[in-house]
């Protein structure tokens, strides 16, 4: 617990130290609302009917952005090789970097989701359940984007290839977390959603670490 | 031979491409065989659908496909498995065997699906649950592909491609029954195409034969990729190199 | 037998277009399945006949044609 708390507390430090770079992703979803609003019209009534379906793929893919530079930099100075052939119980400081990354993402979109309601003509009513499927979806998010970042890190122009890797795994957080809020704007109870959105960041819990790991020896075997 | 024996001796490429040969051979012609009978009774000797009338034909060509795709992912997972538990060099070659014939195969069913929803739905392109199932293990199988390209060792390749594999397949069933679930939410009730007990075994057994066929055509065309695959990297050995001194005195294989 | 001439198979009850295609494509796909492996098989012998002519005796020649020896060569393989 020590050890994860350790290099939680040396990843938080580093994401501080270059904020811009944790920022970039969160720009990037609100610059691409923008883009959304300009390019499906502004009526209230249609920009709002697709609002959940919006906000969803926008948070899937500011996710994306933010986990190419997840292993990145540790790369580059040897410190993943430190962490990863060192480590004494190996998935704990994975675990620790990926629950910074999530911080900075998943829970800022979280957090920023009132905001992007707000552009989008979100019915009010729904926030509420559009920050929980959010908050409940996206570790998933995080953890299975970290599965290709390991795989990609040693490469070079990676982030094509970490889509086309892992966007396909993202489907069924998408479908629940886009699909609950569409059903609460109807009115209907979404509970069973909400499940769904926990087990699938549950089972993501359980075996990511193990696959990030792994395709992290895999990487760095090949330098 | 027991199992655990085979079991040993899978670990050995040049004991698997003595042993696969006649496999190879028996395999290809019962593949042969199987899709000739069942595509051309289904073609010619099956009855029109009452509803659908011939385009119903399409299945022979749909289902098939579309199964196979299915079970070859499944078997990568499972060669992704062994080959990061016991570091079997025979996985790491059905890994990377089996993802031309899977794609192509996902690509056919894909295709087939679509020639059969223009005169059925009307549309060449249906959100049908099956369908977009199919086009989600394209993707996947497109990402093992670039996967394998992008990385220059092969045998780090393998193993990044074994781990994608895994995790692909622990999520394809979750994958598959959220499509069914979206599917439920944007329509009313879900069109499904034809029910087996509904048809008549005339219909239906040729599907059974083509369905078989296929996975024999698989079966062959996995060991005949193997085969290529152990040569090649097994070049600079001696038992290839004899292989090679005979085949080109024109001793055949 | 479903059809009474030649015309009406390849018509399909209307649906020609459909299912020809779909067959079309299911035997593109089968045969360069087959193919590309056969071609792939032909091309390795006669790169591998054209090397070995070059150079009678392998580099590690001690290697033998025992069992695990063999098995420890990767080969520079080549990759399509």
């Amino acid at each position: 617990m020590g050890l994860f708390l350790g290099q939680l507390r040396r990843e938080l430090v580093a994401a501080l130290r270059s904020l811009q770079e944790v920022l970039n992703p969160l720009v990037f979803l609100f610059l691409a609302i923008t883009l959304f609003a300009l390019g499906v019209g502004v009526e209230p009534e249609t920009l709002g009917r697709y609002a959940p379906g919006i906000i969803w793929v926008l948070v899937l893919l500011s996710n994306l952005l933010a986990l190419e530079g997840l292993f990145r930099r540790d790369y580059d100075d040897g410190t993943l090789e430190q962490m990863v052939l060192l480590g004494r119980p190996g998935f704990l400081p994975v675990l620790a970097k990926v629950t910074a990354q999530w911080l900075f993402s998943g829970l800022a979109m979280t957090v920023l989701a009132p905001l992007a309601a707000l552009l989008l003509f979100l019915p009010g009513e729904v926030l509420g359940i559009t920050m929980l499927t959010l908050l409940v979806g996206s570790p998933a998010l995080t953890l299975l984007g970290a599965v290709g970042a390991a795989l990609t890190v040693g490469l070079k122009r990676g982030g094509v290839l970490l889509a086309l890797l892992i966007l396909p795994l993202y489907v069924p957080t998408l479908i629940f977390g886009a699909g609950a809020v569409s059903l609460a704007m109807a009115g209907v109870d979404v509970t069973a959603q909400v499940y769904w959105l926990m087990a699938v960041s549950m089972l993501s819990l359980t075996v990511a670490p193990f696959a990030v790991q792994a395709a992290l020896r895999i990487s760095l075997e090949q330098s | 031979m027991t199992l655990k024996e085979l079991w040993h001796r899978l670990g050995s490429p040049r004991w698997f491409y003595r042993f696969s040969g006649p496999w190879h051979v028996a395999l290809g012609v019962l593949a042969a065989l199987l899709l000739t009978v069942g595509t051309v009774w289904g073609l010619v000797f099956a009855p029109p659908d009452y509803q659908q009338g011939d385009s119903f034909r399409i299945i022979y060509v749909h289902v098939p496909s579309a199964i196979v795709a299915q079970s070859a992912y499944l078997l990568m997972g499972a060669a992704g498995l062994v080959l990061l538990v016991w570091r079997m060099k025979l996985a790491d070659m059905v890994l990377s065997a089996t993802v031309p014939f899977g794609m192509t195969m996902t690509a056919l069913a894909l295709f087939s699906g679509a020639a059969w929803g223009k005169p059925t739905w009307g549309a060449w392109w249906v959100w049908d649950a099956r369908i977009t199932s199919m086009l989600v293990l394209l993707f996947l199988y497109m990402g093992l592909y670039a996967l394998r390209q992008a990385i220059p060792r092969q045998e780090t390749a393998g193993r990044a491609c074994a781990v994608l594999a895994l995790v692909g397949m622990i999520n394809i069933p979750i994958i598959k029954y959220s499509v069914d679930w979206w599917l439920t939410l944007h329509q009313g009730a879900t069109f499904t195409l034809t029910e087996p007990p509904s048809m008549p075994p005339q219909m239906w057994i040729p599907l059974a034969i083509n369905v078989l066929g296929v996975y024999c055509l698989f079966g062959a065309n996995l060991i005949g990729r193997l085969r290529v695959e152990i040569l090649e990297r097994e070049q600079g050995t001696q038992w290839v190199r004899e292989l090679v001194a005979r085949q080109a005195a024109g001793g055949g294989r | 037998m479903s059809f009474s001439s030649l015309a009406e198979f390849l018509a399909m009850g209307g649906h020609g277009l459909y299912v020809w295609s779909s067959y079309g494509a299911a035997v593109i796909i089968v045969v360069y399945n087959v193919v590309s492996v056969r071609l792939r098989l032909r091309r390795f012998f006669r790169e591998a006949r054209d090397r070995q002519r070059r150079q009678p005796y392998p580099p590690g020649h001690a290697g033998g044609s025992a069992g695990p020896a063999a098995e420890l060569v990767t080969g520079d393989s080549t990759r399509s």
